[in-house]
């Protein structure tokens, strides 16, 4: 656990933060959580509240059957971003953005508590409850509002990068391919939820899709109006 | 000393090289990213595989893709889009190549002669570039793109909005059209199969329709390296300045150095003058840095990175427009949902298009689910319409915003029958959007990095204005070709057309090269990519203006520098799908 932000350098808020060396998009992220009061919690939170938070997150983009969609009140019967893979995907984007020193906290803790630290205002009784995460705890139209803060007061801040990105991240993250391609023989260990979701055909190194030319035209060329004569 | 260096092998940085091969100079090429030697075994089609912009094989990063990608300072709610690699960002690009429109140009007396950005023109005429179009029309080669379903869909919508069917290659008022494309078009058993046993080398010829443009080209598998479909630099221009002995008499083969991260461009005075001499780059697996003297440098690292050496290198910065001006299409995104088949994810990623002169254009973007799905959760306009994050409501459309929740999974129940259209703005070069050297960021194994930051909701009248118009054509093309449902998403920034960092004019106050395209400041140091462009070309995609210009450069290093005679309009290009270029590439085993 590190130590009360009194005393403590910008520079040694960064290296706690696993955001020196390499430099990061979430710089301001340990600043920002300080100035919101957020910064010793999110140094407290476990890592199954973090994972909490993000399943949490996955779960209001693309719900499912899973317990995190049940619990916002918008889930449903075919798989969702959680069954896709998308949480474990999303923890790496976020983490690998640095390589992190040992005994940091990674960026999937500082986002991870800016969505806990929203959601507690959007509700306070989300403070307590069934899950570690207070994200967790939200109904959905709540989680909206999370993100309508969160994106009105991050604006002008480098954390505007990451309100602005998250959804979209995991978007992409849900759809794809990612946890079901073994990465060692590049080759699919089962269909992709976001293939079976979205009807796709499937990778092909063609497809027969020709239809000809529109109008039949195969060729122009520059106008008389600008042609050069050689 | 060699003749020259060129620091980046992208969309611009491999044309100067071939060029200058060609004419018999010595010629070293520096990219920071790797080489992908054989893409059947690198690449994939799958795209978290190739465009995750952490992991991906397609990022800004080092060629190890166990080490961190490289990293920017935005603060703001954007996508840079970079890539590292021999070809660059073209080497997911759509191989879209339309002309730049005429308005742009200095000369250019139409009627419509104000509504485009006066102040910052080209500082020649139109007539001038078109010779050098022609050059890399004919060299890439550029081919009118064929039509599958989507194209089909959409082009009706387009064909129904009232302005006529492009008649050639130049946008001579608004127009639809299929692209004129940097791939090559089908041949045998290309786009009429999904067998890959007929869909190999030479049984399949050009584009097959597999509909993985973003995830790079190595289409139809067990094609020479410079026959692959797709143009990218990777495919045409660098095999070209590799081979340039064996298919030009008195051309020598340039020299390529990757994992080679260019960080200082040293300078001498000369007859009272700065003068460009040497080039430092440091090699990414061992670390060590080297340094090499040249006749003349270009720099060709794209409208991010050629900012960020300059300011790194300590080079001058009179006029503080180094890195100012950066245009980038301000985007939007509208999808159609139909209840009819589309093949949105087949085929090329773009083959159509519409051209507005003076507001800018349209396309249609074919993508897989997961782009798909990024392209539909990627926005500034807020949440299912719950919140729209001070945007109005727009008229017409169905869904304001991201869509999320099972909103989204109902919008996405069938990624062929959607239908999408890319807002391309003709946007204003605008001192405010820029790149600088970060402060809050620390400076990485290559200097201290860069900083992009785009004032987007203080852009122009003309540009927020330009944005409103084009979206609403796209959602009048979506109704006509059928959409049940229209949805805008309202981008903030994806930066990935980039232009104008090191914008070249007439006027030295707000440019930082001359008509050259040489700077000003420090001579025989010229800008060889996108950053050189002195506008946003009006909205069409830049690389072939980009590759056109650069040509131009190169023509005007061999003169003033080499004593040479320029070629563009006394010689034939060659193509690069050429015989004599193919045994090159084999004979080199490229």
């Amino acid at each position: 656990m590190a130590g009360s932000e009194s005393g403590i350098s910008r520079r040694v808020l960064l290296e706690r933060a696993g955001l020196a060396g390499a430099g990061l998009v979430l710089a301001q992220l340990p600043g920002f959580l300080s100035g919101k009061g957020w910064l010793e919690q999110a140094y407290a939170q476990s890592a199954d509240e973090v994972r909490e938070t993000l399943d949490a997150l996955v779960a209001f983009v693309v719900p499912g059957p899973d317990p995190y969609s049940v619990a916002q009140g918008q889930s449903t019967k075919e798989p969702g971003g959680i069954d896709a893979g998308a949480t474990d995907l999303l923890i790496e984007l976020l983490d690998r953005f640095v390589q992190l020193p040992a005994g940091t906290l990674p960026s999937s803790g500082g986002v991870a508590q800016l969505l806990n630290g929203y959601a507690v205002q959007v509700n306070p009784v989300a403070a307590g409850g069934t899950f570690a995460s207070p994200f967790a705890r939200l109904k959905f139209e709540e989680k909206i509002a999370v993100f309508e803060r969160f994106e009105t007061q991050t604006e002008g801040t480098e954390v505007r990068f990451v309100s602005g990105i998250l959804i979209g991240a995991v978007g992409f993250l849900s759809f794809g391919e990612g946890s079901a391609l073994d990465k060692g023989t590049r080759k699919l260990t089962r269909t992709p939820t976001g293939w079976t979701l979205t009807k796709y055909a499937g990778v092909a190194e063609g497809r027969a899709e020709l239809r000809g030319y529109w109008k039949g035209r195969r060729k122009v060329t520059t106008s008389a109006k600008y042609r050069v004569h050689r | 000393m060699r003749d020259v260096i060129v620091i980046g092998a992208g969309g611009g940085g491999a044309v100067m090289a071939k060029e200058l091969a060609e004419r018999g100079l010595d010629v070293l090429v520096l990219e920071a990213g790797p080489r992908h030697a054989d893409p059947e075994r690198e690449w994939s089609h799958f795209e978290n595989d190739a465009n995750n912009p952490v992991t991906g094989y397609f990022r800004w990063g080092p060629a190890d893709r166990s080490k961190s990608a490289w990293l920017r300072e935005t603060p703001q709610n954007c996508f840079v889009w970079q890539l590292s690699g021999v070809g660059g960002t073209t080497q997911h690009y759509y191989g879209n190549c339309p002309r730049a429109y005429p308005g742009v140009f200095r000369g250019y007396g139409g009627a419509d002669r104000d509504a485009y950005d006066r102040a910052h023109e080209f500082p020649f005429s139109y007539r001038k570039l078109v010779p050098y179009y022609e050059w890399v029309e004919h060299t890439l080669p550029v081919q009118t793109a064929p039509i599958g379903t989507k194209e089909d869909v959409w082009l009706t919508g387009a064909s129904r909005l009232g302005v006529p069917f492009a008649g050639s290659k130049d946008a001579l008022g608004d127009q639809y059209r299929p692209q004129e494309n940097a791939i090559l078009q089908p041949h045998g058993n290309a786009g009429k199969t999904s067998d890959p046993n007929k869909l190999v080398f030479p049984k399949a010829r050009g584009c097959t329709f597999c509909g993985y443009c973003f995830q790079g080209c190595y289409e139809p598998r067990h094609a020479p390296r410079n026959l692959r479909a797709k143009r990218s630099t990777d495919n045409s221009y660098i095999p070209m300045a590799l081979t340039a002995n064996h298919w030009k008499k008195g051309g020598k083969a340039a020299t390529l150095l990757t994992d080679a991260f260019a960080t200082k461009v040293g300078t001498v005075q000369e007859g009272g003058a700065q003068v460009a001499r040497t080039v430092t780059w440091r090699v990414g697996a061992s670390g060590q840095s080297f340094t090499e003297e040249a006749k003349v440098v270009v720099m060709a690292g794209g409208c991010t990175e050629n900012p960020r050496l300059w300011l790194n290198s300590g080079l001058p910065n009179p006029n503080d427009w180094v890195g100012r001006g950066y245009t980038d299409h301000y985007f939007d995104w509208l999808i159609g949902k139909f209840d009819k088949y589309t093949g949105s994810s087949k085929g090329a990623g773009s083959n159509a298009r519409m051209d507005y002169p003076g507001r800018g254009g349209l396309e249609n973007v074919g993508l897989p689910p997961g782009l798909q799905a990024f392209s539909t959760t990627f926005s500034d306009g807020g949440v299912n319409d719950v919140y729209l994050n001070g945007y109005p409501k727009t008229a017409g459309v169905y869904g304001n915003g991201r869509r999320v929740g099972t909103l989204l999974k109902s919008l996405l129940e069938d990624v062929d029958r959607l239908l999408n259209v890319l807002v391309i703005t003709d946007d204003d070069v605008e001192a405010q959007n820029r790149v600088t050297l970060s402060s809050t960021l620390p400076a990485d194994e290559n200097g201290a990095v860069a900083k992009i930051e785009f004032k987007y909701r203080q852009r122009t009248k003309r540009t927020l204005d330009n944005r409103e118009f084009l979206v609403g054509r796209g959602v009048e093309l979506l109704r006509k070709a059928g959409a049940k449902e229209v949805y805008r998403i309202n981008w903030p920034p994806l930066i990935l057309h980039v232009q104008s960092t090191m914008r070249m004019g007439l006027d030295p106050t707000n440019s930082v090269l001359d008509t050259n395209c040489e700077s000003r400041a420090v001579k025989r140091l010229f800008i060889g990519d996108n950053s050189a462009l002195p506008n946003s070309l009006g909205g069409p995609n830049p690389t072939l203006t980009s590759q056109a210009l650069a040509t131009r450069t190169a023509e005007k290093i061999f003169h003033l520098y080499f004593g040479g005679d320029p070629w563009v309009r006394t010689e034939s290009p060659v193509s690069s799908i050429n015989d004599r270029v193919t045994k090159g590439v084999l004979a080199q085993k490229l």
